[in-house]
């Protein structure tokens, strides 16, 4: 079957009328996860991955993909309107996306964050086609040290890219492998640091955990921090975008689209590396770069173009090889896990309907939240008037019935709140959430995988060093890091040569 | 309290969580670098934890310039404070009393007290958004709820 063909077969999987229905769903909640603040993506697909369990695979990933495409484009509204990130990745779409709304052009700033969105998706899904199922061969030859190295690349790479210090970040990449290890031993089956409890047996629930650490955390710090009282008075004005707007954008979306791609496909990489990224490059290769920050539409239309590209392709990761990158890659993958889909290299023939149909999906629900962020856009600020003394207590219920409904355990609505608690006191005191819960879910992977490696080579590592992609992501894990260290003090150097020279 | 020192008091956790690990991690077997064992990674890993929380804790360590620490404003935990201990309250009555009673009253309380809504208000809105989610996730989409 060749890719058009595939993607023909994907579209009639896509529009059976059930499926349509979820993507417009999935759409819809997306797009009031990115407008509302408080609730992010990884959140809301926690709390409805149970509402999942009773639908057909492809239906239930088409619907979570929606969530999680649909948040980045509801994202920016909220970051355009009153300068606070509807979800993380809109952060950097705040800085000239509200300034364009203080001067009277909330208008074209969202319309060319929906266009650039569309663009971007749009792109990232074609891409997603043609470097998916060459991956996925590639993947075949994947064995224990490959996947060894890949988690080590991905945790890495996390922790060097988060915002605050990397020893921080990498403290709690340890500290999410070392809960990682609460329950069965994956290799032996012995019970570890169980203290006598069943419930614990196959370690802290991935949804409790999840929906605690980004859902009930999240209400926690607003009452904290009180910033629950929105001031919405921008007027939106008029919509389209000028020639020159249009022109200005061109060259900055289909820069993001590429960036974002890339960094998506990155294990560690996400939708806020890629926004960041996006806005620094075009901040570089502007001749007017001091309008950046001053309400420069390119400020709005890379970061926007990027955080949906890489939104679509950190699928390829986690449906080629079955290694997420993300918390958000983390849960789909859960979810194609207790619908006994098998993720990894053979998913592509195994089970061609998922993968082609939720590709075709992609291209629909683009298509969708188009409408739905651009001529519906009024409908979504009027969410944004809603006070939020009465909303938190909605979305706490919503943790609830997330965090309850998929083991049907009380046990599970402890895990949530003492992750809860967690991730409250973690955000105060500086820390970030994302590489946590990224080795809380690779960790028993990791572990299975070095395990089985160092009993094949018999405990001598060569294995690492005599297979080229295993040493290659290796390298590029311990080198990267490195050279970060390394170049400011080479920097220092050259300058006092220099110095010293003049 | 100051930002500082809960990092430093949230380091320390993670530090005795790490050293707990290892020691529990030498007690479950650590077998050999050829075989190893259940104890293998928990150990390997509280050794990583304990070197990176080091390595946080040094800059917090070091004195700080002249300025005024950032502060941690306590009375601002209240309204955090009521929502955990509601959360517990609700998590045990759950499986006792039913979804409706107890999340109509979580809802009603939290809108009530933490939201500083009035009470008719808050009874309103408690009462139909238990009602609308247990049509819309208990009837129509089957989820199990007690």
């Amino acid at each position: 079957m060749t890719q058009v063909e595939a993607l023909i077969y994907g579209f009639g999987v896509a529009f059976e009328y059930h499926n349509l229905l979820l993507c417009l769903a999935g759409c819809i909640i997306g797009t009031l996860v990115g407008v509302l603040p408080g609730i992010g993506p990884a959140g809301a697909l926690a709390m409805l991955l149970p509402v999942t369990l009773s639908l057909p695979p492809v239906s239930a990933v088409i619907m979570l993909a929606g969530i999680y495409y649909g948040a980045m484009y509801g994202g920016s509204t909220t970051a355009i309107l009153i300068n606070i990130p509807g979800e993380a990745a809109s952060i950097v779409t705040t800085i000239d996306g509200n300034r364009m709304a203080q001067q009277g052009r909330a208008g074209p700033a969202l319309a060319i964050a929906a266009l650039g969105s569309f663009v971007a998706g749009t792109i990232a899904v074609l891409g997603l086609m043609f470097v998916a199922p060459p991956l996925a061969s590639v993947a075949l030859a994947f064995q224990s040290p490959e996947y060894v190295a890949l988690v080590i690349l991905g945790l890495t790479f996390l922790s060097y890219v988060s915002m605050g210090s990397t020893a921080r970040a990498m403290m709690m990449a340890a500290a999410g492998l070392l809960l990682g290890t609460v329950g069965n031993d994956p290799v032996g089956g012995v019970d570890r640091f169980t203290l006598g409890m069943t419930d614990l047996g196959g370690g802290f629930g991935l949804v409790p955990v999840v929906v605690g650490l980004f859902g009930v955390s999240e209400i926690l710090v607003n009452l904290y921090e009180k910033d629950s009282v929105r001031s919405f008075t921008t007027k939106i004005g008029r919509l389209l975008p000028t020639r020159d707007d249009l022109a200005r954008s061109v060259m900055p979306v289909l820069r993001g689209s590429g960036i974002g791609f890339l960094i998506g496909l990155l294990p560690g990489g996400n939708a806020i590396i890629a926004a960041i990224l996006s806005y620094a490059i075009e901040r570089r290769v502007s001749k007017t770069p001091e309008r950046f920050g001053n309400g420069a539409i390119e400020g709005v239309a890379g970061p926007e173009s990027a955080n949906n590209a890489a939104s679509i392709s950190c699928f390829v990761p986690v449906l080629t090889l079955g290694v997420p990158t993300n918390a958000i890659m983390a849960l789909l993958l859960a979810a194609l896990m207790i619908h006994g889909v098998l993720p990894g290299p053979q998913l592509i023939n195994r089970n061609p309907e998922l993968f082609w149909g939720t590709i075709a999906s992609m291209h629909i629900g683009n298509a969708m939240l188009l409408v739905l962020n651009l001529p519906l856009v009024g409908l979504w600020v009027h969410l944004l008037r809603v006070p939020y003394n009465y909303l938190f207590p909605l979305v706490l219920l919503f943790c609830v019935l997330g965090a309850y409904t998929v083991g049907n355990s009380t046990f599970d609505l402890f895990v949530m709140i003492g992750f809860g608690v967690l991730g409250f006191v973690m955000r105060i005191a500086g820390f970030e959430p994302a590489p946590l819960i990224l080795a809380y879910i690779l960790g028993p992977l990791l572990e299975e995988n070095l395990r089985r490696a160092l009993v094949v080579s018999d405990g001598t590592f060569t294995m690492f060093l005599e297979r080229p992609i295993a040493l290659t992501l290796l390298l590029i894990a311990i080198l990267v890091p490195l050279l970060s260290v390394i170049a400011p003090w080479f920097r220092r150097v050259a300058s006092v040569v220099k110095t010293s020279a003049d | 309290m100051s930002v500082r020192a809960l990092s430093l008091a949230f380091i320390a956790l993670w530090l005795m969580l790490g050293l707990y690990f290892m020691l529990q991690g030498l007690e479950l077997q650590l077998g050999s670098i050829s075989s190893p064992g259940t104890g293998f990674m928990p150990f390997l890993i509280g050794v990583v934890l304990i070197g990176f929380g080091i390595m946080s804790a040094i800059p917090l360590l070091v004195p700080a310039p002249a300025s005024e620490p950032e502060r941690l404003p306590i009375q601002r935990l209240r309204d955090p404070a009521i929502v955990v201990v509601s959360m517990i309250a609700y998590s045990l009555a759950l499986e006792r009393i039913g979804f409706i009673a107890s999340t109509g009253v979580l809802i009603v309380f939290l809108t009530w007290f933490v939201g500083r809504t009035t009470f008719l208000r808050a009874a309103i809105a408690g009462v139909l958004a238990t009602l609308v989610c247990y049509v819309v996730f208990g009837l129509l989409l089957g989820v199990r709820l007690p």
